[in-house]
């Protein structure tokens, strides 16, 4: 009884340890990332009207307040009724506090929200995923440092000289209206994603590491007093493994705008934004019958092809890190059968 | 009728372990059925991933209890030793004010405890939590009585060999009353554990709270994560008590010997 409590348990305290880091984590990647507007009551009364966005309940305005007890930090709640739109303007009954304009994800009333303010403006290039029978978007008067790249029935590849981080779907659609009824992608944030693949494989590792040592401590504590020098060895191991999850995670640093709107384990979800994202980039390879029909099917801009490149190297790497993971820790528990087995081998004097 | 007897004593003890087990398996039952919608693992995701609160906050009680078991381990060891081997003017006295000071309610040492720790200074801090803890004097009694098990002639032949007093404790007569040693860590664990009027009277700030207070707390969005949070506090005493389960019986059972 004791040992299997102890086993049990150490696993189960491991796992929470490991869920404290992870929850620290995942707390911070969650938290949707907004661009606010401060209204102090003089003089402007009034909201461009990309403030209004799309709440629970149909369009909401969203103001910041700060939270206190379990609900501390800023958040985010819907505004009152007491707005009216007047063209591309949002006026306002009150016009004191700080709304949201821009936010990387649908807000949800009482959610804790990033505040960002003014990144810095990089290149970057944007896919536009075109709705089915939508028809081609009207895209004639782009803005200046914007560009199509390709353009296909099902999508748009575009290059943009300098728009501020990070990427926001509803601040790209304002910047080209055009696109009003497309997914539109951040060619970064993909990238970001997709470079994201070898710490999620390395924490996958930790924990398929420590599964595999956790098994073996079971087989040992059968006989814990003879292997009590391999049950300490592995709970030392166990911790350092342990140990290693908070650096493992302080290498990853997921888009906001590419995560799902409620769980983090939302796998589904990363399957369908994946699939949509390539499929509406192999929609810019030419046609089979031009290029041969055993050729990649690939686009062609250098940006499109980079990052089916990347996409290709880094898809399996949680897979191959997590089996070698396990492997690393059978490795490990092998050495430490190999040990025993010399060290209480018979000696002859 | 000595069987009739027996079947209705088992039957008896039957009703009250399930009596007893019911709460626990109804609040996991409903920790993965919320109101709302069907079976969810949604609220063990609020909880074990979704926030850092929950977990952060069950680590720090878990180590609020660690120090106060650590310290009343120390004071109870020694003062039980005192009490059960030493020979001194008015140990009967001081004894009689340990069981006096055992009987009373926790709520009339609270305002004299607030008093002196505002005066230390120390309210608002952990140290208002633990240190008042370590003092408690169950241990001591539990110690107390557990050390008057181990034979004088013993006690003797070690020091007729040379054994210093802390010598004594460490090779001698902690190992023979280990049961009473794992009574009082458990029942301080769990005193520390449970900790509800304490923290609500020495502390201000909500984010000091320990879990078995903050779980009051709990937004009342879906009373479902409160349960999901009931299975995390529950985890901690529920280890110590499969894992010493043998050692605690014993080791009350010995204090009531005596």
């Amino acid at each position: 009884m004791k040992k299997k409590a102890l086993c049990i348990f150490i696993l189960v305290f491991w796992l929470v340890g490991a869920c404290t880091f992870l929850s620290l984590k995942v707390e911070k990647q969650m938290v949707p990332q907004v661009a606010t507007v401060e209204l102090n009551g003089f003089g402007s009364d009034s909201l461009p009207a990309d403030c209004l966005m799309m709440g629970e309940n149909g369009p909401a305005l969203y103001s910041l307040y700060e939270g206190t007890g379990w609900e501390a930090g800023v958040r985010v709640q819907e505004a009152g009724g007491g707005w009216q739109l007047d063209g591309d303007k949002l006026k306002l009954e009150n016009g004191w506090g700080t709304y949201v304009q821009y936010s990387s994800k649908p807000l949800k009333s009482g959610e804790l929200v990033d505040e960002v303010r003014g990144g810095r403006p990089e290149p970057d290039y944007w896919l536009a995923a075109l709705p089915s029978g939508a028809g081609a978007p009207d895209l004639s008067g782009l803005p200046d440092g914007v560009e199509i790249v390709e353009q296909s029935e099902s999508a748009v590849l575009l290059s943009v000289e300098g728009v501020a981080a990070p990427f926001m779907e509803a601040r790209a659609k304002s910047l080209i209206p055009g696109l009003y009824q497309a997914k539109v992608y951040s060619f970064a944030a993909m990238s970001q994603f997709l470079d994201n693949f070898a710490g999620l494989g390395t924490l996958l590792f930790l924990f398929t590491a420590a599964l595999a040592l956790w098994v073996w401590s079971c087989v040992l504590t059968r006989k814990a007093r003879q292997n009590r020098a391999a049950l300490l060895v592995n709970l030392a191991l166990g911790l350092a493994l342990l140990a290693c999850v908070p650096l493992a995670l302080g290498a990853v640093d997921l888009p906001s705008s590419l995560l799902p709107r409620l769980h983090i384990t939302d796998f589904g979800y990363y399957a369908q934004e994946m699939e949509e994202f390539f499929e509406s980039l192999a929609s810019f390879a030419p046609a089979a019958s031009a290029q041969g029909y055993l050729a990649p099917n690939l686009p062609q801009s250098e940006a499109g092809q980079a990052i089916i490149q990347q996409k290709n190297i880094m898809i399996a790497r949680p897979f191959l890190y997590g089996v070698g993971g396990l492997a690393f820790g059978s490795l490990l528990a092998l050495g430490e059968y190999c040990a025993m087995k010399v060290r209480r081998r018979p000696r002859i004097k | 009728m000595k069987k009739k007897s027996s079947l209705s004593g088992s039957v008896l003890a039957w009703a009250f372990a399930f009596l007893s087990i019911a709460p626990f398996v109804y609040v996991l039952a409903l920790s993965f059925l919320p109101q709302s919608s069907g079976m969810t693992f949604h609220f063990y995701y609020e909880v074990f991933l979704g926030t850092s609160q929950y977990l952060v906050r069950f680590w720090k009680s878990l180590l609020i209890c660690l120090c106060i078991v650590a310290g009343q381990l120390v004071v109870s060891i020694l003062a039980g030793y005192g009490f059960a081997k030493c020979e001194f003017k008015g140990k009967n006295a001081l004894l009689f004010l340990l069981m006096i000071l055992m009987v009373l309610p926790l709520q009339v040492t609270l305002a004299p405890n607030y008093i002196m720790l505002d005066g230390l200074g120390l309210l608002d801090t952990y140290a208002a939590l633990i240190l008042p803890s370590i003092f408690a004097p169950l241990g001591a009694f539990i110690l107390t009585q557990s050390f008057k098990s181990v034979s004088e002639d013993i006690v003797d032949a070690a020091k007729l060999d040379g054994c210093g007093l802390f010598r004594l404790l460490l090779k001698i007569i902690l190992p023979m009353n280990t049961s009473g040693l794992v009574c009082v860590t458990l029942l301080s664990f769990l005193d520390g554990w449970n900790m509800v009027e304490q923290p609500i009277a020495y502390l201000k700030d909500f984010m000091r709270y320990p879990i078995s207070v903050a779980l009051a707390y709990v937004p009342p969005a879906d009373p479902t994560l409160q349960l999901v949070c009931c299975v995390l506090v529950v985890l901690p005493p529920l280890f110590l008590f499969t894992y010493f389960n043998r050692e605690l019986v014993e080791g009350i059972v010995l204090a009531e010997m005596k």
